[in-house]
């Protein structure tokens, strides 16, 4: 086995790492709704929603090649440069967790990326115009139409409800709820999945595994992103049902319907065209929409700036430290040795981290 | 000058906008239907309840069928 597959074994592993903490941090955003107007019983919701988040990996593989292709020249990726740029997304996730910052992983992933590059081959290498195209322009659009949908729902669904006896009009929320959730969590593995699935199929490329020309996702890259992603919700799911109806947001069934609805479709229509969104701001935005139609007060309008600061503050900060890992990872020579020290500095700071931090993981409450 | 591209941005931005607020309409029409036909049904007046429940059958039915082309055309156009 030469270096260069010793590092790609390495990356893959850590893809796939980066995969599950994914699918773990996003099961609070995916299920919450459901469990909080008890739509859906947590177990079953959790279970549901794994099962969904693996199915929904295979429906689209748009996304996937926008990663691979869409932010930086495929000719000026190594694997080294695809490990660090998963180091710095995974570091920056570390971080943001540690200190309770509301933070995308898929930001994360992209400015990971994009700073490992620009760290190996310079500025020229990054496509500016797909950046803007393909990620920034849409992460700031798409919680907008979620939140503009989410709101929308929830004002069509109270003038044709709203005079009928409330507990009857919950049940038939509630049963619409357990189709609109499933729909979120299926969009959820097809948006997320694919972009562990890129960065794989990158790091092939740059092996030498498959051919630069005709971009393709192997299939078994996408069973492993779909298997990864659905187990970290599996895993993930069981921490939030000790503090489910503490922290999670109070709603009633039908603004939880209009919620994943509003999510579901925004983050299915992005996937159609390729765009890599930030599921967690998308589902943030139709939450919020579906609070503010109600009642703009019941918003917690400072989580919501959290959010947005902390999605400003991600890209260039993840970028740097891409960039830092890549530089570090260079002090070792260009075998396998420095992604192997880094990997093994990684682990030991995440355990520190999560050992002097374990607390649940739940979905930042946007409304009241 | 364009900044950035529209085209598939104005695809998603319509496609949500279309699919969402459907979705929620024919949804909240199906609630509507069946918790009338309910009250009816307890009220004894059969006609009224049947024809409440047939608006909320058909509003049920059109819900799945949005999400089911919505998602064929994902996949499809994936």
């Amino acid at each position: 086995m030469s270096s260069g597959d010793v590092i790609l074994v390495i990356v893959v592993l850590t893809a796939i790492a980066f995969d599950f903490t994914n699918g773990f941090h996003d099961t609070a955003n995916v299920v919450a709704t459901s469990i909080s107007t008890r739509a859906i019983r947590p177990a079953q919701a959790i279970a549901l929603a794994s099962l969904l988040n693996f199915i929904g990996a295979f429906i689209s593989l748009k996304v996937a090649t926008t990663i691979g292709k869409g932010f930086v020249a495929s000719d000026a990726v190594t694997t080294t440069v695809v490990f660090a740029a998963l180091v710095g997304a995974i570091g920056w996730n570390l971080i943001t967790w540690y200190y309770g910052l509301p933070s995308s992983s898929s930001h994360a992933l992209i400015g990971g990326l994009v700073g490992a590059v620009i760290a190996a081959q310079g500025t020229s290498a990054v496509n500016g115009q797909g950046l803007v195209d393909k990620l920034i322009v849409p992460a700031v659009v798409a919680p907008l139409v979620a939140f503009v949908v989410g709101g929308g729902s929830i004002l069509i669904a109270y003038r044709i409800v709203g005079r009928l006896r409330p507990g009857a009009v919950g049940r038939g929320f509630r049963l619409g709820q357990i189709v609109s959730g499933g729909l979120l969590a299926l969009s959820h593995g097809t948006n997320d999945a694919q972009k562990t699935m890129g960065v794989i199929t990158l790091a092939l490329i740059a092996n030498g595994n498959i051919p630069a020309a005709g971009f393709h996702v192997p299939l078994w890259v996408v069973f492993v992103s779909a298997g990864a992603i659905a187990l970290g919700t599996f895993t993930g799911g069981w921490k939030i049902i000790k503090t489910v109806g503490t922290r999670i947001i109070s709603m009633d069934p039908a603004q939880g319907f209009s919620a994943q609805t509003a999510g579901a479709v925004v983050i299915l229509a992005a996937s159609s065209v390729g765009y890599p969104l930030s599921t967690t701001h998308v589902i943030s935005g139709g939450i919020t929409g579906a609070g503010a139609a109600k009642s703009v007060s019941a918003v917690r309008w400072g989580v919501a700036g959290d959010i947005v600061r902390a999605w400003i503050l991600t890209l260039p900060a993840a970028a740097c430290m891409a960039a830092a890992v890549y530089g570090i990872t260079g002090l070792f020579g260009h075998g396998a040795l420095g992604p192997l020290v880094v990997a093994g500095i990684l682990v030991l700071a995440g355990g520190a981290l999560v050992t002097r931090r374990i607390r649940p993981v739940v979905a930042p409450p946007v409304t009241s | 000058m364009t900044i950035f591209a529209t085209a598939a941005l104005v695809r998603m931005v319509y496609a949500s906008l279309i699919v969402g607020l459907s979705v929620a309409l024919v949804f909240s029409i199906a609630v509507f239907g069946v918790t009338r036909s309910n009250d009816m049904r307890r009220a004894r007046r059969p006609g009224a309840s049947a024809r409440y429940a047939t608006l909320g059958m058909l509003a049920l039915l059109a819900s799945a069928a949005i999400a089911i082309v919505g998602l064929v055309l994902v996949v499809h156009k994936s």
